[in-house]
């Protein structure tokens, strides 16, 4: 042991070697990694996502391995969803990638319960959603679970009699429990829209399975409260500008006056903006939201014109007229500005906003 | 330092004079004509399918003989005795085993080099221009199979040759989950479990360091300071389990 002249025992030496060098790993690992993945190109995730080969064809090439397949790729999912999650809430490849998994195993039921979620809510694409969890039930119709998701899917979407059809199937099925048949009453029986999604997705967090479909549903019911929220000052800027035949100048002006008691607080804490010009009331979390979602889907679509067709898009209007795009949706006074030689984006702010998005 | 590079040089000439590494290099020319034979049925993918096959064939090849060489060469030289001439000599035994990595990295800079010169020269022939950006991914290849044979040459330290080379290649594939089991921790797991998987994916080596070849083909290339930082992460690493290859070789006693 010449390596570590202490004067320790020779086995207290070794141990002390070892701690030192688990230490010096975990270190490394610690210090390097996170400077590593900063030097790599951002946003590559998604664009990988392109050539992510077919469920079929993985099951072909695994070996009798599909399951084990599915599970890395499972993993693999929850990554892109998480990581997009915390930058640019766009989720281009998330049906390709729960197409794979369930394709690659069937019996996958969380696959399509979480990939069902994550396309309706964040996704923003509930026809796949649907397709989805129908494909899981045929799959697997002694699930409850499927069943179960599709009736909540159809009463987010105010389709009530085909989602108690579908709380009752679930039911019906083994292993379903007691809030499946209040589901159904809920969604058949009297009562305010809004408070029942409010129950609904209170029960859908408190019977997650997962911490990223809790946190999904803590989501949906603080956007809930953010959609009431704006409902209030929309409604008390309007009965100011009817009453005093000028908008408010701020939000202050609809409590100094009567109109308001206090303003209602923001779920997500990044507060309302009043438009003096026409009195309409902006949450600064929903507009940041869209134009980040806006941003990396046009940036997104940039790299991929460049990719098939080997130069920059002339335009913006280019990635519309040739199909890439079905629109460019911003929040009123946002404009993209875009320089084809480079291809480089960048976001004008409207003065309303440019205060209240520099401070975050 | 004269000792260890004597012992390297040594390494060095025994591992690209035996059969395996020959059948590697020559079976990975025929594995970069094979993509071209399968241009017709890319359908506007042929550029990076060339790519993507080369690139992942210099990368598996490199990393298969880097662990074949590395958990069999020790064996070989206890089985035959001749270790016992060389420790024998005035030669510590920790400048043996740095000795024995130096060589074992001569043998695979020289094998990924020779790949990676045939496969550039195809891919020329075939797309009529040179893509030398492609050398990034080479280099990221070669520094994984740096800290590949590092975990080989520290296994092989306390394990039989096939025991070592499975092991190694299950590090292999799980360092290139590590990202993934961090994640699985923070929203599947329970806290010990949570635990458990972060102190693993600590010690795991995270071979998706080295791992850009979707950016090389698919994207806008990668910067010098990746390389850099990359390279600097190999070499931390590869330190570190060297240390402990020559602790355990130390302690070794051969009958």
């Amino acid at each position: 042991m010449a390596i570590l002249p202490l004067r320790l025992g020779r086995r207290a030496r070794f141990a002390a070697a070892l701690l030192a060098v688990a230490a010096g790993l975990a270190a490394v690992n610690g210090a390097l990694n996170p400077l590593v993945a900063s030097a790599r190109p951002p946003g590559f995730v998604g664009q990988e996502l392109v050539y992510f080969p077919s469920g079929r064809f993985l099951g072909e090439i695994s070996a009798g391995q599909r399951e084990l397949v599915a599970d890395l790729l499972w993993i693999r999912a929850l990554q892109y969803y998480g990581s997009h999650r915390q930058t640019d809430r766009t989720y281009t490849w998330a049906k390709h990638l729960f197409r794979v998994i369930t394709t690659l195993n069937p019996r996958f039921v969380e696959a399509y319960r979480f990939g069902a979620l994550v396309l309706a809510t964040d996704a923003l694409d509930p026809a796949s959603a649907f397709d989805l969890l129908k494909e899981g039930f045929h799959r697997n119709p002694n699930r409850w679970e499927i069943p179960f998701d599709l009736g909540f899917l159809y009463f987010l979407h105010h389709e009530d009699v085909l989602a108690g059809t579908y709380f009752r199937r679930a039911a019906q099925l083994p292993g379903a429990p007691e809030r499946a048949v209040r589901f159904a009453a809920f969604a058949l029986g009297r009562g305010g829209r809004e408070e029942k999604s409010r129950a609904m997705w209170r029960e859908m967090r408190d019977a997650a399975e997962n911490p990223t479909s809790r946190e999904i549903a803590d989501y949906a019911l603080r956007s809930l409260d953010l959609t009431a929220a704006l409902d209030t000052l929309s409604t008390a800027s309007s009965a100011f500008e009817r009453a005093r035949g000028t908008p408010a100048r701020s939000l202050g002006d609809l409590v100094a006056h009567g109109f308001l008691r206090r303003v209602p607080r923001d779920p997500f804490e990044r507060g309302f903006l009043l438009d003096p010009s026409n009195g309409r009331v902006h949450s600064v979390f929903k507009t940041e939201e869209t134009v980040v979602q806006t941003v990396s889907s046009v940036r997104e679509t940039v790299r991929l014109y460049r990719q098939e067709r080997g130069a920059f898009p002339a335009s913006l209007d280019a990635l519309l007229t040739q199909g890439y795009m079905t629109s460019i949706r911003l929040p009123d006074g946002f404009s993209l500005r875009y320089d084809a030689p480079t291809g480089a984006l960048a976001v004008e702010t409207p003065a309303l906003f440019a205060r209240a998005i520099r401070a975050r | 330092m004269n000792r260890i590079l004597l012992v390297a040089l040594a390494t060095y000439r025994e591992t690209v004079r035996r059969r395996v590494f020959l059948a590697a290099v020559g079976f990975s020319f025929l594995i970069f004509f094979a993509p071209l034979l399968a241009i017709p049925l890319a359908s506007g993918q042929k550029e990076t399918l060339v790519k993507d096959i080369g690139l992942s064939f210099i990368n598996i090849f490199g990393i298969l003989l880097a662990v074949l060489m590395s958990t069999s060469l020790l064996h070989d030289e206890i089985d035959r005795r001749t270790i016992y001439t060389i420790l024998a000599r005035p030669i510590r035994r920790r400048d043996y085993v740095i000795g024995k990595y130096l060589g074992l990295l001569l043998m695979s800079a020289a094998n990924i080099g020779i790949m990676a010169a045939a496969f550039l020269a195809i891919l020329g022939v075939s797309l009529g221009r040179l893509e030398l950006p492609l050398l990034a991914s080479v280099v990221l290849s070669f520094l994984e199979v740096a800290v590949v044979t590092a975990v080989a040459l520290l296994l092989t330290t306390v394990s039989t040759p096939l025991l070592a080379a499975c092991a190694t290649l299950l590090f292999c594939v799980a360092g290139h989950f590590v990202g993934d089991l961090s994640a699985f921790g923070e929203h599947f797991a329970g806290p010990a479990s949570r635990a458990a998987l972060g102190a693993v994916s600590l010690l795991l080596p995270n071979l998706e360091n080295f791992n850009a070849k979707g950016e090389l083909v698919y994207g806008s290339g990668v910067s010098l300071q990746f390389v850099a930082l990359s390279a600097s992460y190999a070499a931390c690493y590869a330190v570190l389990l060297l240390f402990l290859s020559a602790l355990l070789f130390e302690r070794r006693e051969f009958k």
